[in-house]
């Protein structure tokens, strides 16, 4: 996963360094660091959020309503 | 959209709409539509075709309303800037959180075909894929859509006629046997498959100029009702609809059904490659667009540094989204078309009651 990650920085990074894209670059460290922790949640089996919990939580009881079982 | 002009033309846009949805639609949403309407299923599909057109008129008049700009700067206009970039996020989020929910459901599909593949290995070959392509630009994508949807149609046709010989259409009848309400649940849950519409606010500036936006949604929703008439009513008419509600994937067990002239079978390979090169295509697109809603929240010019790191989180919260595979099933039954329809519906239909509201005080 590291290896993966590090081939991932050396792709992009060096190209956004020389063209001077800061902003860019800023954005891209964000995206990263946020992958690379969902990433290592993954591996190291963290008890991450589902996201579905969340969406099926706020929907469930208009599904039930509408008859959506 | 990310400085970028991209230019596709209204016949692109739609095909653009319809491989996702299709994708989805066969992988996905047939087996749902069974489980609440069983062989009511293709009343459910023509009630679906009319909510979900009614959904993309919004969305195509929402465009018109607003030449070239996307779905995110004319939540801006609208809105304010805070507002408009809190919009821009949650459509964002969506399309990711979507992508994940697709790439998923792939992948689970593909663990049948190779189950000694670990499902993370299937989803990254896909997701990498679909990143390798989205670089290339919305032109690139377009092009080889020109190409893959074609292809898929006539192989799906060809497939369901050669199986045409041991369909029995009284299979489908007496019709409303168990009334109306499984089937309004039924064209209900297939709003789901229109999550995509949201990905014409990113693309389909060419839908929304030139001539009238109804007759080009109508287009759209016909060919959209023939790719799916097959699907929702062949396994019926095959095994039968008390057999065919227990099935996981109907359309892949009728294309597996297939022997023709004791030479042609085995065909279960074609339904494989028509369901990745059309989740492919959607993967590809799902991500094109958040990357570039994220390259404009962030008022970048260029998104391609963002896909990847992008598609690594779609391929995290892809394995994030579902403890098993029934609690997919259940979901994309109840929760998703809701969020579908209040993502993909609601939220631009506000946005178009605004905007007419904005013109009616300007006079």
């Amino acid at each position: 996963m590291l290896l993966g990650f590090v081939a991932v920085i050396l792709l992009e990074v060096p190209a956004l360094v020389i063209a001077g894209r800061r902003r860019e670059l800023r954005a891209f460290w964000v995206l990263l660091a946020l992958s690379f922790l969902f990433s290592l949640g993954m591996v190291q089996r963290w008890p991450l959020p589902n996201p579905t919990h969340l969406i099926e939580a706020i929907f469930q009881p208009v599904a039930d309503v509408l008859g959506l079982k | 959209m990310s400085g970028q002009k991209t230019q596709i033309n209204v016949r692109q846009a739609a095909m653009l709409l319809i491989t996702p949805v299709t994708a989805t639609g066969h992988l996905l949403f047939v087996r749902i539509v069974y489980r609440y309407a069983g062989k009511d299923g293709w009343i459910s599909l023509l009630l679906a075709l009319v909510l979900g057109g009614a959904g993309l008129w919004v969305m195509v008049r929402l465009l018109r309303r607003h030449p070239g700009k996307n779905l995110l700067q004319i939540g801006e206009d609208l809105f304010g800037a805070t507002l408009g970039r809190a919009l821009g996020l949650l459509f964002v989020c969506f399309l990711l959180y979507i992508g994940a929910v697709l790439l998923r459901s792939f992948g689970d599909f593909m663990r049948l075909v190779m189950p000694a593949t670990p499902i993370v290995v299937l989803m990254g070959v896909l997701i990498g894929l679909a990143a390798r392509t989205c670089r290339k630009g919305l032109e690139v994508i377009a092009r080889a859509n020109d190409i893959l949807l074609p292809l898929l149609i006539v192989t799906g046709a060809t497939l369901s006629m050669l199986v045409s010989k041991d369909k029995e259409p009284r299979h489908l009848l007496p019709i409303l046997e168990n009334g109306w309400r499984p089937v309004w649940a039924g064209a209900l849950s297939l709003q789901g498959l229109f999550a995509e519409t949201v990905l014409l606010g990113f693309f389909g500036h060419a839908l929304g100029s030139g001539r009238r936006t109804l007759p080009r949604v109508l287009w759209i929703m016909a060919i959209l009702g023939v790719m799916f008439l097959g699907p929702v009513t062949g396994p019926t008419t095959l095994f039968g609809p008390a057999s065919v509600r227990a099935m996981v994937y109907p359309t892949w067990e009728e294309v597996k059904h297939i022997q023709f002239a004791d030479m042609i079978g085995n065909l279960d390979v074609m339904g494989v490659l028509l369901w990745t090169l059309g989740s492919s295509v959607q993967a590809t697109l799902l991500l094109w667009g958040a990357s570039n809603g994220t390259a404009w929240l962030i008022r970048s010019g260029d998104y391609r540094p963002l896909v990847t790191p992008l598609a690594i989180i779609v391929l995290a919260l892809a394995v994030l989204v579902s403890d098993h595979g029934g609690e997919l099933t259940r979901f994309l039954g109840a929760g998703y078309p809701l969020l579908s329809i209040t993502v993909g519906v609601l939220l631009p239909l506000v946005m178009l009651v605004w905007t007419e509201i904005r013109l009616l005080r300007r006079g």
